[in-house]
């Protein structure tokens, strides 16, 4: 969450330098990033939820008629909820590909900042 | 060529090129050089070559003229090489191409306009002369004087002013030229003289652009919307309390900006991280911020089978999987105890729900079917 935090503020600097205005409060960079975050929303709201009830899925000591019912119920869940929508993005330049998630940045935000030394701990492969 | 003859050539080469040429010329520098060798020689001999040919000079000068004659002709001969050098190092006469000087010399200039404006001056004079008729010479004259006296100065200025007034007028009458703060301007003007109808109106000229503003003026005519009584349509009077948050917000979020101060450098920042709690304090603790859960036993994070036991059923397929759910509960280390049995209380509520189905299944042990359902799944 820290990481998050510290992100989103900078996002927010970021984003004054753009003239068009973006809904959101400023601080998301396009719809897609928007979309995601809405989802991401979703996932955490119904983790719980979709854990107890696969779990009752996936196993073979409740009767056959239970797990039915709670492959029923998690159908019935709303699609963003699973973590399977949810996608990596690039935080500043929402870039769905090529992300490095580790940093959570693309590649050429990534290859920009380790240029310009502004990543602790990352060292350059050596071999 | 010894040193000595260069020095004449030298001394030489300061004079014009007819007097070099002339012999009389000529002796007299050889008499120079001679004088200023001398001082020379006896000033410094530091030079053994030029010691030598002093030497010679010195014995030449007692000789007959024949000699002297001899000296001179050299000499001439030399200087004739000399001039001829000279001619080389002139700018060689081959014609190359080259850009044009088109910079015209600054006398020229100013003596071509000077020349222009007269001339013009001195021509329209005569022709206007020539117009009148009468005495052409006198009239001219008298024209002249006129124009070049400079005491006449101002009456051509207020000629001037003159055309500028009448410019101006002209551009007021057009209407299609006009800016929309004229526009205004004039509306506002308008608007004020029907409130004084004793204001004359000051030029004629201005009447036909007028027309159309007196429509626009019918459109901007100020309505004053609490001056009568209300007709009742709205009668919603919630919408008058209320306020936008926003404006609070930004208001108290400006005030808070004013008191506080931004971080002066990085490590205040760091400390203003730390503060809010987005960054590790030291010591590093893993289970920093979880403060209240490190007063709660160890072994509530593990045995949980207790919380079963008031709901649960003692034996069949729920029991197994409820006692499943708590082994791998407690060897959780992720989570709070309270999360653990908020999950535990979630799968008492779902079956809880679905009881009657349970039941039919047979997963819950009813009283009556208790005794049957034993052997089955042992």
């Amino acid at each position: 969450m820290n990481v998050i935090k510290q992100f989103s503020s900078l996002l927010s600097t970021n984003a004054l330098h753009n003239f068009q205005q973006i809904r959101n409060g400023n601080i998301w960079v396009n719809r897609w990033m928007i979309r995601d975050v809405k989802r991401r929303k979703m996932t955490v709201e119904y983790a719980p939820t979709r854990l107890r009830i696969n779990t009752m899925r996936k196993n073979d000591v409740l009767p056959p008629e239970l797990i039915e019912i709670a492959d029923q119920e998690i159908a019935a869940l709303p699609r963003d909820s699973a973590l399977v929508r949810v996608k990596r993005r690039c935080v500043i330049t929402s870039k769905p590909r090529s992300t490095l998630y580790r940093w959570r940045f693309s590649r050429i935000i990534f290859r920009d900042l380790a240029d310009h030394n502004k990543l602790s701990g990352v060292q350059r492969a050596i071999w | 060529m010894n040193l000595n003859k260069l020095n004449i050539i030298w001394r030489c080469s300061f004079y014009p090129k007819q007097a070099i040429l002339s012999p009389i010329s000529i002796q007299k520098c050889v008499v120079l050089s001679k004088s200023t060798n001398r001082s020379n020689n006896d000033s410094s001999s530091s030079s053994s070559s030029s010691s030598d040919s002093d030497d010679d000079i010195q014995t030449k000068k007692p000789t007959p003229v024949s000699k002297n004659e001899e000296t001179i002709s050299k000499l001439n001969s030399l200087l004739q090489q000399l001039v001829q050098n000279d001619k080389v190092a002139q700018p060689s006469a081959l014609k190359l191409a080259r850009p044009k000087d088109k910079r015209v010399p600054k006398e020229q200039r100013e003596s071509r306009k000077i020349e222009s404006v007269e001339k013009k001056l001195v021509k329209a004079v005569n022709d206007v002369a020539q117009d009148i008729g009468g005495d052409v010479k006198q009239t001219e004259s008298e024209l002249l004087s006129k124009l070049l006296s400079p005491v006449q100065d101002t009456e051509p200025l207020k000629s001037l002013n003159e055309i500028v007034q009448g410019m101006r007028i002209e551009r007021e009458t057009k209407p299609t030229e006009r800016s929309k703060a004229e526009q205004i301007r004039n509306m506002l003007q308008n608007i004020k003289s029907t409130q004084k109808p004793n204001q004359t109106r000051v030029s004629p000229q201005r009447s036909r652009p007028r027309q159309p503003i007196l429509r626009d003026q019918a459109s901007i005519m100020k309505v004053d919307l609490l001056s009568s009584a209300p007709l009742g349509i709205f009668t919603n009077k919630d919408l008058k309390d209320k306020r936008l948050d926003t404006w609070q917000k930004l208001y108290q979020n400006e005030l808070k900006l004013a008191v506080t101060h931004p971080p002066a450098n990085y490590f205040q920042e760091m400390i203003l991280w730390t503060e809010q709690g987005k960054l590790w304090k030291f010591p590093i603790d893993n289970e920093q911020g979880l403060e209240d859960e490190k007063k709660v036993d160890f072994s509530k994070h593990i045995f949980l089978e207790e919380h079963l036991e008031p709901w649960c059923p003692q034996r069949g397929p729920i029991r197994h999987y409820m006692e499943l759910v708590c082994v791998g509960l407690s060897k959780n280390p992720y989570i709070t105890v309270d999360a653990k049995i908020e999950h535990i209380m979630w799968y008492k509520n779902y079956f809880d729900e679905k009881k009657k189905l349970l039941k039919e299944i047979g997963a819950i042990p009813t009283e009556t079917n208790k005794p049957e359902k034993q052997p089955e799944e042992h």
